[in-house]
């Protein structure tokens, strides 16, 4: 599986559509087995989602995103989690042991309790769908 | 933490400015956060302070060129810059901000502030006042365009077959856009072809399309402008110079909905709505013979003229202001406006080549200007050169043609208003111009021409 995070200074940057490199892990279940960096082209937000298509990306952890933006990866198929901040290492481990929220790495404001809601739009859905996925595999190694 | 638990605290002066201001520390972590800034970003103080600006702030420019970093890296301020900050929604808003130093009691650096406008509310009554002059994409707050912006939606709606005249350059594909993204057929396709650029047989395929084994190398066929258009518009430009056999051809769809691709035995039914345009005189054409007067008819539901840019000057602002717009988007520039001479010279140029001109003369402009304002020296030179001409070596008799002129197209030919507006009487006017020997306008100006 594949996660892209836009990283500036090691962490992640504050607005996706801005941001001018893209992190790409690697990973094996949870264990994360190698990161690359990728330019990622300046000014067309349509050039930024064919590169995220072309590199077969599955989910996005961003920052700040704007909603057309976030709409049209959602449309190519990729899974966004947006409002996402601290060191990009912290941040997939905690994506990956479904604790962006418990280790404080979602960005001031965006915690669902502030009435904005949007970054939260399908997190709560996303991680009881993630957990369903988790105690399936957990019940079909018991078997 | 005992700072900023202090900060936490409401500060009743910033609270009671109407701008955001944030302050941070030396790392960047917000150390205050007044009421405005809360509204502005909707995050709430407790979770701002002791934070990276970065991450509550989400400005487009924290990344690439961050204000706050290089006043603290220049110690210069950075005032009225205008950026977007994202919310907590995905929605954008744009911001003004200005930036500063914060130094402690004995002058050492501790930090920075940063003060920030929402221009939502600006932002919107520009978008309301660009409407207010604007009708689907066509600028213009003259008289003859806000008389064409008027009757738009009923002959869009009419689906009846319209006529556009007017010279090159006046927008009549625009208008013809405009037409079709008002009707009902907005959802099929606009075709649009230009028949005076084609020769006759190859306007005919282009038009109806062909058969396969039509001719030596139609192999398969080809769907023509007529099929494409189905159910939509499609527009013919330069109507005047089809021929004599194209024109009978057109007739028939008109008259019998019905055409018949080359090669083809069966007619085809066409539910297509037939734009016209010229830029010469078509019923002079007819009474010449070059044009049939059956068709002319029936391509003449409706007819619009489209003025000549010169004949509405005061419309040049709002088009050069627009211009540079789309060119600052399309360039990459940040091209402020247009100085009081270049000006001045554009409002005087007469423009035979209308919109499209002035659009020409703006991209000449948008080359040799980098930034700011763009000036004299930055219009092309035959517009500079005629303006030194008018400006320097103009004599009384020449200032006087220009005035009377410049007064009648203001009031749209009405000779009363150009004398009260020139200061003399309407008699003297009129002695004026004969013996200057100026044409005067067809219309009066009383009534719409």
């Amino acid at each position: 599986m594949l996660i892209g995070i836009p990283i500036w200074q090691g962490r992640v940057s504050p607005v996706f559509d801005v941001a001018q490199h893209l992190a790409v892990a690697h990973m094996d279940e949870k264990r994360l087995v190698r990161m690359d960096e990728l330019p990622l082209p300046g000014g067309d937000p349509l050039a930024r989602v064919r590169l995220i298509e072309a590199h077969r990306i599955e989910i996005l952890l961003c920052g700040a995103i704007s909603r057309y933006l976030q709409r049209m990866l959602q449309r190519s198929g990729v899974s966004v989690w947006p409002c996402l901040c601290g060191e990009v290492q912290h941040v997939i481990s905690a994506f990956t042991d479904n604790q962006l929220l418990l280790r404080g790495l979602v960005m001031p404001g965006c915690d669902g309790r502030t009435g904005g809601g949007g970054c939260n739009h399908g997190r709560r859905r996303q991680m009881r769908h993630r957990r369903g996925q988790q105690i399936n595999n957990q019940e079909r190694q018991q078997q | 933490m005992t700072q900023g638990a202090t900060s936490a605290i409401q500060d009743p002066i910033l609270d009671s400015i109407a701008d955001g201001v944030f302050t941070v520390d030396k790392d960047w972590l917000i150390t205050s956060f007044n009421q405005a800034a809360e509204r502005i970003t909707k995050v709430p103080r407790a979770q701002a302070i002791g934070r990276r600006c970065c991450d509550v702030f989400r400005a487009s420019i924290c990344e690439g060129s961050c204000a706050l970093r290089k006043t603290l890296e220049t110690a210069k301020p950075i005032m009225d810059r205008t950026i977007y900050i994202l919310d907590s929604t995905g929605s954008r808003t744009p911001v003004s901000i200005s930036t500063a130093i914060l130094k402690d009691a004995q002058g050492r650096t501790i930090g920075g502030v940063e003060t920030f406008r929402d221009l939502s509310l600006v932002e919107n009554l520009r978008k309301q006042l660009h409407a207010s002059y604007s009708f689907a994409d066509i600028i213009g707050r003259s008289r003859p365009m806000r008389q064409l912006f008027d009757i738009l939606p009923q002959v869009a709606s009419s689906d009846a077959a319209v006529l556009l005249e007017g010279r090159s350059g006046t927008g009549k594909e625009l208008f013809a856009h405009a037409l079709h993204n008002l009707s009902a057929r907005k959802h099929k396709r606009f075709v649009a072809i230009n028949c005076g650029a084609l020769p006759d047989s190859l306007l005919e395929s282009e038009l109806f399309g062909y058969k396969a084994g039509a001719f030596t190398d139609a192999r398969k066929d080809k769907p023509g402008r007529f099929a494409l258009a189905e159910g939509g518009t499609i527009f013919l430009d330069e109507i005047a110079d089809v021929s004599a056999a194209m024109q009978s051809r057109l007739l028939r769809i008109l008259q019998e909905r019905v055409y018949e691709p080359l090669g083809g035995i069966e007619p085809i039914p066409a539910n297509v709505r037939i734009i016209t345009a010229t830029n010469t005189d078509l019923r002079q054409r007819v009474a010449d013979g070059h044009f049939r007067e059956d068709l002319f008819y029936r391509i003449n539901v409706v007819r619009m003229v489209l003025p000549l840019l010169r004949e509405r000057r005061e419309d040049i602002p709002l088009l050069v202001e627009d211009l540079i717009q789309r060119f600052n988007r399309l360039k990459h520039k940040q091209i402020a406006g247009v100085s009081d001479s270049a000006m001045a010279i554009l409002l005087e140029h007469e423009y035979p080549g209308n919109v499209r001109e002035l659009q020409n003369i703006i991209e000449h402009a948008f080359v040799l200007c980098g930034s700011g304002l763009i000036d004299v020296k930055h219009l092309p030179p035959a517009l500079r050169q005629r303006a030194a001409v008018t400006t320097d070596a103009a004599t009384l008799r020449d200032m006087e043609i220009l005035m009377i002129k410049d007064s009648l197209l203001k009031h749209h030919g009405n000779r009363t208003a150009a004398a009260k507006q020139l200061g003399i009487h309407p008699a003297t006017l009129f002695r004026k111009a004969k013996s200057l020997k100026i044409t005067l306008p067809k219309t009066d100006g009383r009534q719409p021409a």
